[in-house]
């Protein structure tokens, strides 16, 4: 403070106790007043792309009351070429606990960067302390660009590198695929063992019908031809067809004899070798013979000779029917 | 089992009465195959069958091959055949250096008429012998063939035609094959007949010995029929009633000589080349009908078509290689399908 004017005279020692009064009532004001925000940037010169830091704190004392303390809005850029490239946002800390402990530090670091070379200043930037709007002071940064050594001959643009294959890229590049394949393989053989597994279980088998005794069987095959009443409509030749395709059926199952593929020749002949008795033989030679007849020779028969034809059949089925000795165990 | 029936074979009562008055009428106008038979048996001590297959081949218009060993009384059948029916017979011995000529004739000069003169072969009778036919080659073979289909031979520019009935009896020996010419399957199926001889059972060897070489000499045949009762008989052989399952049964047979596996017979496809081709099933009804006749009946039974199928079948099978090199024969093929496929 510099020294009053002498023309004050008397009123000197008053001014001065005066103003040694406001000094000393507004010290803590003027403390708390003093907090200056700041910004520094680590370097102010930097190549292009180069990255640059700025480091925003503000000191500030709490053993006098709450500090509050706005700190500015910082966008993508901090003007159009500077970009910030990341923001750390602010950290409190003290920076020396051990003998000030109400001593405080709020910093915040913004690394920067710069495409375009030139000199670029960065806007201070406005604090709002205690209701207060403070001003850190502008910066400059300085961004070059890279020295071209003109003297030197141009080179192209080198080829793109190939890198060596590697088991541990592809399968990071490729591990869906893989695990995929994987995935559906293992469907599909799950899909395979059940279908097999299926297929391979016994199917439950309807049990077969009890078998009718042979002669049963035949005995319904001729009385099912008599209700056909062939003969009575003119059709002896089907009638003499159906009888003796019966009758030729059961001496193959009974005496095993290959009727149906031979004549009757050759069944009398073997039948002579069978176990069928001289009287029942002798009994269907006959009756093949006249079968034969109206089968292959046009033959007429009576009504008479028909209802006796089916009559000595069922008497033959009848009396070579299998009895409870000579019954197949089958 | 199988009942219908097509109502166009269905026999109205006088379709019926046509048949009994055809198969009485067959059973006069056949009296003479006993007549013949009993002839026959002057002489052939034995061999029923071939006189049997001779005079079905006869009957039926066709012609008959033989295979069997030399003295078997093959010559000797067909030259007492002819003198029974009283017919031209002539012997031909096939050789190498047979030429056709030698078989239909040829044209002759005359220095003194200055013309050339028709000179028939031997072909021009009614029973021929082809003795040994395979030792002749194929142009000859193919001149007698070409005369049995054709019943015709041409001479120079005229046409001849051969005398009815007329019958060949080929032989082949199935022995001594080395420098023969076997014929054809196109050629072999021009015989209706193929017949195999076996030796006589030793009952009959002992008669033949005793009619050779007794004092007496060998009986002497009797003429029992002419030969247009014979060709009167062959119209008649026609018109054996032949009913439809029958003509199915025959059908049936040729067929499954070709597609064994669709008649339950997959085991002997690999064994068949080839099988029966339709002239086999229209000589088994032929033979069949004939077969018939010579029983004296007017109607065809399965029995007539299972006694002529060998004969008709064994020249028109194939055997493959795996046939021959697991020594099938052609009559085991024969036997298995009539065993299987089903009678009528």
């Amino acid at each position: 403070m510099s020294r009053l004017p002498a023309s004050w005279g008397p009123a000197r020692p008053v001014i001065t106790l005066g103003l040694a009064c406001i000094c000393a009532t507004a010290a803590p004001l003027l403390h708390a007043q003093g907090i200056v925000p700041v910004a520094t940037l680590d370097s102010s010169s930097i190549l292009i792309g180069q990255q640059a830091h700025v480091t925003l704190s503000v000191d500030y004392r709490a053993d006098h009351g709450a500090v509050n303390i706005q700190w500015p809005q910082i966008g993508d850029t901090l003007t159009g070429k500077v970009p910030v490239l990341h923001d750390s946002h602010v950290d409190t800390i003290l920076p020396d606990k051990q003998h000030d402990p109400f001593l405080f530090k709020q910093v915040r670091t913004l690394t920067i960067t710069s495409w375009d070379s030139g000199y670029w200043a960065i806007p201070p930037f406005r604090f709002t302390i205690n209701g207060d709007t403070l001003e850190t002071a502008a910066l400059l940064l300085t961004v070059n660009t890279v020295a071209v050594d003109t003297t030197q001959a141009f080179r192209d643009i080198k080829e793109i590198y190939t890198l060596p294959f590697s088991l541990v890229d592809w399968l990071r590049e490729h591990w869906p695929w893989i695990a995929g394949g994987i995935a559906a393989v293992a469907i599909l053989a799950a899909l395979f063992i059940v279908l097999y597994k299926r297929a391979r279980r016994p199917k439950p088998v309807a049990p077969p019908p009890p078998v009718q005794p042979l002669h049963v069987r035949t005995l319904l095959a001729l009385e099912a031809l008599q209700q056909q009443q062939l003969w009575q409509q003119g059709r002896t030749k089907a009638y003499y067809i159906g009888l003796t395709e019966i009758l030729r059926s059961y001496v193959e199952e009974r005496f095993q004899v290959p009727a149906l593929e031979q004549t009757t020749d050759e069944i009398l002949a073997s039948l002579r070798m069978s176990a069928m008795p001289r009287g029942q033989q002798e009994q269907l030679a006959p009756l093949l013979r006249l079968a034969d007849m109206v089968k292959f020779a046009k033959w007429s028969t009576l009504p008479a000779e028909n209802e006796q034809a089916m009559a000595s059949a069922i008497r033959l089925v009848q009396e070579t029917a299998y009895t409870g000795n000579d019954a197949p165990l089958a | 089992m199988n009942t219908e029936q097509n109502p166009a074979t269905v026999a109205p009562a006088s379709t019926s009465d046509t048949l009994r008055a055809l198969n009485e009428r067959i059973q006069q106008a056949s009296s003479f195959v006993d007549l013949i038979d009993g002839e026959m048996q002057k002489v052939i001590v034995g061999q029923k069958d071939m006189v049997q297959k001779l005079l079905v081949a006869l009957l039926a218009d066709g012609h008959i091959m033989l295979e069997g060993m030399p003295g078997l009384a093959k010559t000797l059948a067909i030259k007492t055949l002819s003198e029974v029916v009283d017919v031209g017979f002539s012997r031909i011995q096939f050789t190498p250096d047979l030429l056709p000529a030698d078989l239909v004739g040829t044209m002759v000069y005359s220095p003194r008429n200055e013309e050339f003169t028709v000179k028939k072969g031997p072909l021009f009778s009614n029973f021929i012998l082809a003795d040994e036919i395979n030792r002749a080659p194929a142009k000859v073979q193919s001149a007698l063939l070409e005369a049995m289909q054709e019943r015709q031979v041409t001479i120079g520019s005229h046409t001849y035609k051969l005398p009815e009935p007329f019958l060949v009896m080929a032989t082949m020996n199935p022995v001594e094959q080395e420098g023969t010419y076997p014929l054809p399957e196109a050629q072999s199926d021009r015989f209706m007949l193929k017949a195999v001889l076996d030796y006589p059972r030793k009952e009959e060897e002992r008669n033949i010995i005793r009619q050779n070489t007794g004092a007496t000499a060998r009986p002497a045949v009797q003429k029992v029929i002419h030969p247009q009762d014979i060709i009167n008989a062959r119209q008649l052989v026609r018109e054996v009633y032949m009913d439809e399952k029958i003509e199915s049964y025959i059908v049936d047979i040729v067929h499954a000589t070709r597609q064994p596996g669709e008649h339950r017979m997959a085991d002997i496809a690999q064994m068949i080349s080839f099988g029966g081709s339709p002239r086999a099933s229209i000589y088994m009804a032929m033979g069949a009908k004939a077969y018939a006749f010579t029983k004296r009946r007017g109607y065809v039974i399965p029995e007539d078509v299972r006694a002529v199928c060998p004969d008709v079948l064994r020249h028109r099978i194939g055997l493959t290689y795996e046939a021959e090199a697991e020594n099938i024969r052609v009559d085991e093929i024969i036997g298995k399908v009539l065993n299987t496929v089903e009678v009528p």
